[in-house]
C-alpha cells in the first residue's frame, strides 16, 4: 500500500463528492453549477487512485478500511441526496391552461405590473413581448424557471406548472431590472376558487 | 502449447529489445542531456507529477499553435474566429476542446505537484532553486491561462478582462504604466497584446523557467503519461467546451463566475475592500508563503509529522484555496437583489472563516507535530504480503491489449474518416490510455 497515494485519492475522493452535491443537489445557488465538471473529474481521478494506492508493493492492512468506510457514506448522502431528502410533494395538474400575454416595457410590465392569479395545478403559458430598447426576461421567483433573455421586439413563450398556494413576485432578471420596477405580484390560489387573471 | 507459449515470449522479447535499443540510443542525444529515468518498475505518479505537468504543457503548445492559424486578435474578429473554429474549421473543435481541457489539467497538475512536493519535504535535499523557480512557473501558468480564455471576447472573458484591468490600475506607482503597456487606449490594443502575452512572451519564460526547474535526473513513465493524455482526450471529448454569449457593450452585465483557478482572487475582490490589498496584495502574500517555505523549515528530517511549519503551511493553504474557489462561485440566487448585492461578500463572515482555517491548521499542525507519537504510535513496520499474480495472466492481459488497442486505433481512424470527431477522439484517448496499462503490463512482466 501506498500511504502517500492512499490519503491524496480519499481527499480526492471527498471533495469530488462534495463538489458533485454542491454542484447538482445542494440548490444553494445557480452558479454552483459550474462546479460539478471539476468536481466529477476530481472523484473520477480519485476513484482511479484508489485501487492502485491500495494493492500497489502488497496487501493493503485491515485498518485502511475505515476511510473508504466514511467514503461510502458521504457518499450515499451525497451522491444519493434526491433520494434521501424527500421531494416536495407534486401538485397534481390539474390540465387547465391559463395563458398570460405581458409587454415588457423599459422597466415596467403592461406598464403597471398588475397581480397576477392563477389557480393551483394550472399550466401557465407566459407570453412576453419586449417593446423596451434592451434585454428583458421573465422569472417567477420560486416557481417557473428563469426564461432566456430577449432583446428588443422579440417575444418569448414559455410555460410552467403552478405550484404550492402563495404569493409569488414575478420579475424581470436582468440585473438591476427588478430594481427599476419590473416586478410584480404573483399569487397560486387553490383551484376551487374564482380566479381571475389580466 | 509449449510451442505457443515460446513464441508468445519471443514475441514480447522482441518488442522490449526494440524499445530498450531505442532508449539507449535517444541516451545518446542532447535529449536525455537532462536524464531521462524510464522506470523499470511501477512506481508512484506523485514522484514525476511535474513531468505530466511539462506534457500537459506540450499538449497546450501544439494545440495552440494549431488554434494560432485561424485565431484573429481583434476586437471585432476574435469571437468569430473562435466561432468559426468551433463550427466550421476541420478538427477546430477537438483541438479547441483539447486546448481548454489542458490548461485546466496544467493548473490542477502544477498545483497538485506542489501539494506533494511541499507535504514530502522534496525542497530540502538542495532544492530551494528548483522550489522557489516552481512556485513562479505555477503562478505564471494560471496567469498564462487566465490571459488565455480572455482572449475569446466572450461575456465571461469581459469579466476576467474587467478584474484584470481594474487590478492593473489600483496597483500603485507601477500599476498605470504597465496598464499602458498591457492595456494601451482600449479593447483592440487590449486583445492584440494579450495575445501576445499568451502565445509569445509568456510560454517563452516559461521554457526559460523549465530549464532551471527541471532537476538532472527526470522521471519519464510512458504509461502514466499515456494514462494522462488519453484521459485528457477522452474528457475534451465527452465534455465540449460551450461557446460563451458573444461580448457586446449593450448587454448588460450577467451574473456570471470566472473559471475555477481564478475564482479565489474573485471572492477576494467582491469582499469591496480596497482592490489592490484584495487583488493583488493578498494573493501575493499568498504565493510568497509557498515560496518562504524552504527558508524558514530548517528541520533536518524529511518526516512532515516533524515540521508543524510546513505541515501547517500545507493544511492551511489546501484549505484556504478550496474555501476561496467555492466560495467564489456562490452568487445569491435571488434576482430582486441588485446586481452587486448579489455578487457581494461579507468580509467580516470571508475574512472569519480564513482566520479560523489558519488557527486551525496551524494549530493542528503544531499539536500533531507535538503529541502525534503519544496519541497514534507508528505502525509496526511488517512486509506487506506481496501479491503474486500468475506472470502467465499478466502476459494473457497485454496480449488481449494489444489486440484491443489495435482495434481501438482503428476505430478512432474510420471515425475520423466518417468525419465524426467527437468519437474519434474518445478513441484515439482510450487507445492512450490501453497504451499506458499495456506498458505498465510489460513493465510488471520485465520487473519481475
Amino acid at each position: 500500500m501506498d500511504r502517500g497515494l492512499y490519503l491524496a485519492s480519499v481527499f480526492f475522493i471527498f471533495i469530488g463528492l462534495i463538489g458533485v452535491w454542491l454542484g447538482l443537489y445542494a440548490n444553494i445557488a445557480e452558479t454552483f453549477y459550474e462546479l460539478t465538471g471539476i468536481a466529477l473529474v476530481v472523484l473520477v481521478l480519485g476513484v482511479a487512485m484508489l485501487p492502485i494506492s491500495l494493492f500497489k508493493g502488497g496487501k493493503p492492512p485491515v485498518e485502511s478500511v475505515i476511510p473508504i468506510v466514511a467514503l461510502v457514506i458521504v457518499g450515499t448522502f451525497t451522491i444519493g441526496w434526491p433520494y434521501i431528502v424527500p421531494v416536495q410533494e407534486e401538485v397534481p395538474i390539474t390540465g387547465e391552461t391559463v395563458k398570460i400575454y405581458l409587454i415588457a416595457g423599459d422597466y415596467w410590465f403592461n406598464e403597471t405590473n398588475p397581480d397576477i392569479i392563477v389557480p393551483q395545478g394550472s399550466i401557465v403559458e407566459v407570453t412576453i413581448e419586449n417593446r423596451g430598447s434592451i434585454v428583458h426576461s421573465f422569472q417567477v421567483f420560486g416557481v417557473s424557471p428563469e426564461s432566456e433573455w430577449f432583446g428588443p421586439g422579440e417575444t418569448y413563450t414559455f410555460s410552467f406548472v403552478a405550484g404550492q398556494v402563495g404569493e409569488y413576485e414575478y420579475l424581470c432578471t436582468v440585473p438591476g431590472h427588478a430594481e427599476l420596477g419590473m416586478i410584480g405580484k404573483f399569487i397560486i390560489v387553490e383551484s376551487n376558487q374564482t380566479t381571475t387573471t389580466e | 502449447m509449449a510451442d505457443e507459449k515460446e513464441k508468445k515470449e519471443s514475441l514480447i522479447d522482441k518488442i522490449i529489445e526494440s524499445y530498450e535499443w531505442t532508449i539507449k540510443r535517444l541516451e545518446r542525444t542532447i535529449l536525455f542531456g537532462i536524464r531521462f529515468v524510464i522506470p523499470n518498475k511501477i512506481v508512484s505518479p506523485h514522484g514525476f507529477l511535474g513531468m505530466l505537468t511539462f506534457i500537459t504543457f506540450i499538449v497546450l503548445g501544439v494545440t495552440g499553435v494549431l488554434l494560432m492559424f485561424y485565431y484573429r486578435p481583434s476586437l471585432t474578429d476574435a469571437y468569430d474566429s473562435v466561432k468559426l473554429i468551433n463550427d466550421e474549421i476541420d478538427f477546430g473543435v477537438v483541438i479547441r476542446n483539447i486546448h481548454y481541457h489542458a490548461s485546466n489539467l496544467m493548473i490542477f497538475l502544477a498545483i497538485y505537484h506542489l501539494f506533494y512536493q511541499l507535504f514530502s519535504s522534496r525542497y530540502k535535499i538542495r532544492n530551494e532553486v528548483i522550489w522557489v523557480t516552481g512556485v513562479i512557473l505555477g503562478t505564471l501558468t494560471i496567469v498564462e491561462a487566465y490571459i488565455g480564455y480572455d482572449l475569446i471576447m466572450n461575456i465571461r472573458a469581459v469579466l476576467a478582462i474587467n478584474i484584470g484591468a481594474a487590478l492593473t490600475y489600483s496597483t500603485p506607482f507601477i500599476g498605470p504604466l504597465i496598464a499602458n503597456v498591457v492595456i494601451g487606449t482600449g479593447f483592440n490594443d487590449l486583445i492584440l497584446r494579450i495575445y501576445t502575452l499568451h502565445v509569445l512572451l509568456f510560454p517563452m519564460v516559461m521554457i526559460i523557467l523549465f530549464t532551471i526547474h527541471f532537476p538532472r535526473n527526470l522521471v519519464f513513465d510512458p504509461g502514466m503519461v499515456g494514462i494522462i493524455v488519453g484521459a485528457l482526450f477522452v474528457t475534451s471529448a465527452l465534455f465540449p467546451v460551450p461557446l460563451g454569449e458573444k461580448y457586446s457593450p449593450d448587454i448588460p452585465a450577467q451574473v456570471t463566475v470566472p473559471e475555477w483557478y481564478i475564482n479565489p482572487l474573485y471572492a477576494l475582490l467582491r469582499t469591496e475592500l480596497d482592490k489592490f490589498l484584495m487583488g493583488v496584495l493578498l494573493p501575493t502574500l499568498f504565493i510568497f508563503m509557498f515560496m518562504i517555505v524552504p527558508f524558514i523549515d530548517r528541520k533536518k528530517s524529511m518526516k512532515i509529522s516533524e515540521r508543524p511549519i510546513a505541515l501547517g503551511i500545507g493544511v492551511s493553504g489546501v484549505l484556504q484555496s478550496l474555501v476561496t474557489t467555492v466560495w467564489g462561485f456562490y452568487v445569491d440566487p435571488d434576482p430582486r437583489k441588485s446586481y452587486l448585492e448579489r455578487i457581494a461578500i461579507d468580509p467580516y463572515l470571508f475574512f472569519g472563516v480564513l482566520i479560523l482555517i489558519n488557527i486551525v491548521s496551524f494549530g493542528g499542525a503544531y499539536l500533531y507535530s507535538k503529541y502525534h507519537k503519544k496519541l497514534l504510535p507508528p505502525p509496526k513496520r511488517t512486509r506487506s504480503e506481496p501479491i503474486n499474480i500468475n506472470p502467465e495472466t499478466i502476459e494473457g492481459i497485454v496480449y488481449a491489449m494489444i489486440i484491443v488497442e489495435f482495434f481501438v486505433v482503428g476505430v478512432s481512424l474510420y471515425m475520423y474518416m466518417l468525419g465524426n470527431l467527437t468519437f474519434g477522439l474518445l478513441a484515439t484517448g482510450l487507445s492512450l490510455i490501453i497504451f499506458g496499462f499495456i506498458s505498465y503490463g510489460i513493465r510488471l512482466i520485465t520487473s519481475r
